[in-house]
């Protein structure tokens, strides 16, 4: 039971369907993520983790019960909104805009923000990832695939988003640079910041994330603090298999 | 001779350059063409007609015009247009590329019906010739390179150089993460959209203060130009817009000088295939353009 | 001949060039520039006859030949164009043409061929809208069609099952052009002239009109759009300009909400009423 005084989760989701051409891809997931938690959602490539974090982005057509940010109903809220509102998304694959140079991405995320917040917000996010100081003027099509992780988090951070929903953000990058990355993700976490981590790297996952859920079939199977999901053996069997 | 001809051939394009421009920003947000772009510069121009008979002064006269063609193209966009952002892969190109067709006949003949299928005189016009530096060159194409040159600085500024140009690119080169960045895409859209319009308005107006007269179907050998402009100079770029257009006005220059005023419309096809030919992608390969 | 006979002859020669251009935007080709290929056949089959003396039953299939080479080098070189970059191409080529061919003596220059032979019977011209329909039929129905289909879909797709997408195109490109060109020399022959306006910009239009308004999903579309915009205007009897004005909001209806067109609309309203007749028979 939840506690009156408490304040409202960052993000609660209630009952969420998402049917793409006929073929349920997401049926009946709820979760919540409390404000300063890190929650991870793991599961196989296809079980519907990509789609269910853009139905809450309102990407694709979803239907939900509920869709809570911060205690308010956000349910059907359009894309652009639900970003200005404070929901930072950093999608899979990247989805740069290859024309732009690391600064205009950066300035993109950043433009709502008055002189002063923008300066302190770029010293901020240069700071978490040095990489791009030094490459400000470059196109992003042309950066490395860890570089561009870090602009695609690093322009969605310049807007200063209450709650982060990070899809696969290890996905196509050597080991080193999936360190990095986390290592990134960590500080963030640290400073207090809500995440919703979809991966299936699960052994990253479940290290960054103190819980954690279960994605199968476009069903949650499972809710559980991350330590006991890495000791259970079915978990490590399926999901942890190279760890 | 011949420069006096290239040079009227260089200023003639300007008004080619400020049809291309619009054709290749709309195409480069949004992946479509816009086949009634170019009836919006008749509608301007035959607006003005209408309300300086009417009675106005040039002033009201002109606002009357821009507000009129804002809102059509607000209409084009709203109806021709957005309709076909629900469809996808070939669907989402043909849609708005047969709405706008129909948009286009819509407004020619609907001009037809109002002022007549023919040729009317334009209440300022300056088609005189005025000798500059030795050479004899129209004085209402002078002031409309003019005019266009200003314009085209300011359409490069603005894309280039402000917050919201860098969105306007930002939803060009990726609609996607343009939403999730928090910009309402459509907006930036139908603000694009009347920035055509208003720039091909002006384009309208030009053509009628500089050969004297307009018509309901004016607008037909401006889309064609200002299509093939975009084409040749490289689809998505300001500068390969222009510089299209400019290849054009001399090609035409040159083709009436050497072969007679009849073969004009026949150079321009030559020009296309000819350059479609050697570099399929245009003159100004563009990053990030679709 | 009277007035309706006038109107349904006139409209049967424009089907021939509509379903021509049916097949090629079935094939993924958006050609906005047919009036060309129509006047290939008009001029050819015409300059035939008058320069020579030929008989029009010798130089119509001239002119259907000369229309299916024309057209297949237009596409030829137009290969690697694509979408809208290759409907601008053919509307530029739509424009060009009427200067191009005002030019060139032999084809009568600016005022066009005069005195060509006549051929008015309505025989020849109901035989070539049927077996012009049959083909076309066939072509969408066959295994052919098929492959037509899956190159306007998905280039890539079509040439991962074997499809050759290149051949393919040029052929049925060159398909509908001959059809063109046996309307154009039809056309000519009923009326005697042939002029560079002809080739133009407004039967460029009107023939994607009929198509698109048709459906062009299904042959009957071309012939369904055609038939049904030549009588509807006489019957509601409005100026050229409303004409015109209704024609470009069927376009946009269509496009926005009736992708299959005018037949298609048809076709799913029969498609519900004998179903249920024969239902009932059955039970």
């Amino acid at each position: 039971m939840r506690d009156i005084a408490a304040p409202p989760p960052a993000l609660r989701v209630d009952r969420l369907d998402v049917v793409y051409a006929g073929t349920p891809a997401v049926r009946g997931v709820s979760l919540t993520v409390d404000k300063g938690e890190a929650v991870a959602v793991i599961g196989s490539n296809g079980a519907g983790k990509t789609s269910m974090l853009k139905g809450i982005m309102g990407l694709v057509e979803a239907k939900a019960a509920t869709i809570e940010f911060d205690g308010q109903p956000v349910a059907g809220t359009p894309t652009h909104l639900l970003s200005r509102m404070g929901i930072g998304y950093v999608p899979e694959g990247r989805e740069l805009f290859r024309g732009l140079s690391v600064e205009e991405e950066l300035e993109i995320g950043g433009r709502l923000l008055d002189k002063a917040d923008y300066a302190a917000r770029l010293d901020e996010v240069l700071q978490l990832f040095p990489r791009l100081a030094e490459r400000r003027r470059q196109i992003t099509r042309t950066l490395s695939g860890g570089e561009q992780q870090m602009l695609a988090i690093g322009r969605t951070l310049m807007a200063g988003p209450r709650l982060l929903l990070l899809d696969e953000p290890s996905l196509g990058l050597a080991p080193v640079i999936q360190d990095a990355v986390y290592g990134t993700l960590e500080t963030l976490r640290g400073q207090g910041l809500s995440m919703l981590l979809v991966e299936q790297n699960a052994y990253r996952a479940l290290r960054l994330c103190r819980r954690a859920y279960v994605l199968e079939l476009g069903a949650v199977t499972r809710e559980a603090l991350s330590a006991d999901l890495m000791d259970d053996p079915a978990i490590q069997a399926a999901y942890l298999g190279r760890y | 001779m011949l420069t006096q001809q290239l040079l009227n051939g260089l200023l003639a394009s300007s008004l080619y350059a400020l049809f291309a421009v619009g054709f290749t920003m709309i195409f480069g947000i949004m992946g479509v063409l816009n086949m009634a772009h170019a009836d919006l510069a008749m509608a301007m121009a035959l607006a003005i007609v209408w309300a300086v008979t009417a009675g106005f002064s040039p002033l009201p006269a002109v606002l009357i015009a821009v507000a009129a063609t804002l809102a059509l193209s607000l209409i084009v966009e709203r109806l021709a247009m957005r309709p076909g952002r629900r469809f996808k892969g070939e669907a989402a190109i043909e849609m708005p590329l047969i709405a706008t067709i129909g948009a286009g006949m819509i407004l020619q003949n609907g001009a037809a019906l109002l002022f007549g299928n023919k040729v009317i005189f334009f209440p300022w016009a300056l088609p005189a010739f005025i000798d500059v530096g030795g050479y004899l060159v129209s004085q209402g194409l002078l002031i409309s390179a003019g005019v266009a040159l200003v314009l085209l600085v300011l359409l490069e500024v603005l894309v280039n150089a402000t917050s919201f140009g860098r969105q306007i690119r930002a939803v060009a080169q990726n609609p996607v993460a343009a939403r999730i960045m928090g910009i309402d895409t459509n907006r930036v859209i139908v603000i694009t959209v009347a920035l055509t319009a208003a720039i091909a308005g002006v384009a309208g107006a030009l053509v009628g203060l500089s050969y004297g007269f307009v018509a309901p179907l004016m607008g037909i050998p401006y889309a064609i130009k200002g299509l093939v402009a975009m084409i040749i100079g490289g689809v998505g770029s300001l500068r390969g817009a222009v510089i299209g257009a400019v290849l054009i006005g001399l090609v035409e220059a040159l083709a009436v000088t050497w072969l007679g005023s009849q073969v004009k419309d026949f150079t321009v096809f030559v020009v296309l295939l000819l350059v479609l030919a050697v570099r399929p992608g245009g003159l100004v390969a563009t990053p990030g353009a679709r | 001949m009277d007035f309706w006979t006038t109107i349904l002859l006139s409209a049967a020669v424009t089907a021939i060039a509509a379903i021509g251009l049916f097949l090629q935007i079935r094939s993924g080709q958006m050609n906005v520039g047919m009036a060309v290929f129509v006047g290939v056949g008009g001029y050819v089959s015409g300059a035939l006859g008058v320069r020579l003396g030929m008989s029009p039953l010798l130089s119509i299939p001239i002119a259907v030949l000369a229309g299916f080479v024309f057209g297949a080098l237009f596409s030829l070189i137009t290969l690697r164009l694509h979408h809208w970059f290759f409907a601008v191409t053919t509307l530029t080529l739509s424009v060009a043409a009427v200067s191009g061919v005002g030019r060139i003596e032999v084809l009568g220059g600016a005022l066009g061929l005069t005195g060509i032979p006549f051929l008015t019977h309505p025989l020849p011209i109901i035989a070539a809208l049927l077996a012009t329909f049959t083909i076309a039929w066939w072509v969408d129905r066959s295994t052919v069609g098929l492959a037509i289909r899956a190159t306007g879909d998905d280039e890539v797709l079509a040439e991962v099952f074997g499809v050759h997408v290149k051949l393919l195109r040029i052929t049925v490109f060159g398909l509908g052009s001959a059809m063109a060109a046996l309307s154009g020399a039809l056309h000519a022959h009923r009326f005697g002239v042939y002029q560079p306006s002809d080739l133009g910009f407004h039967l460029s239009m009107m023939l994607f009109v009929y198509v698109i308004v048709g459906g062009k999903t299904s042959v009957w579309g071309p012939l369904v759009g055609t038939f049904f915009l030549y009588v509807m205007p006489e019957i509601i009897k409005i100026s050229a300009e409303a004409e015109l004005i209704v024609f470009g909001l069927l376009m946009m209806l269509v496009a926005v909400c009736w992708p299959e067109g005018v037949a298609g609309a048809l076709r799913s309203v029969s498609d519900r009423w004998p179903k249920r007749t024969s239902r009932d028979s059955q039970t």
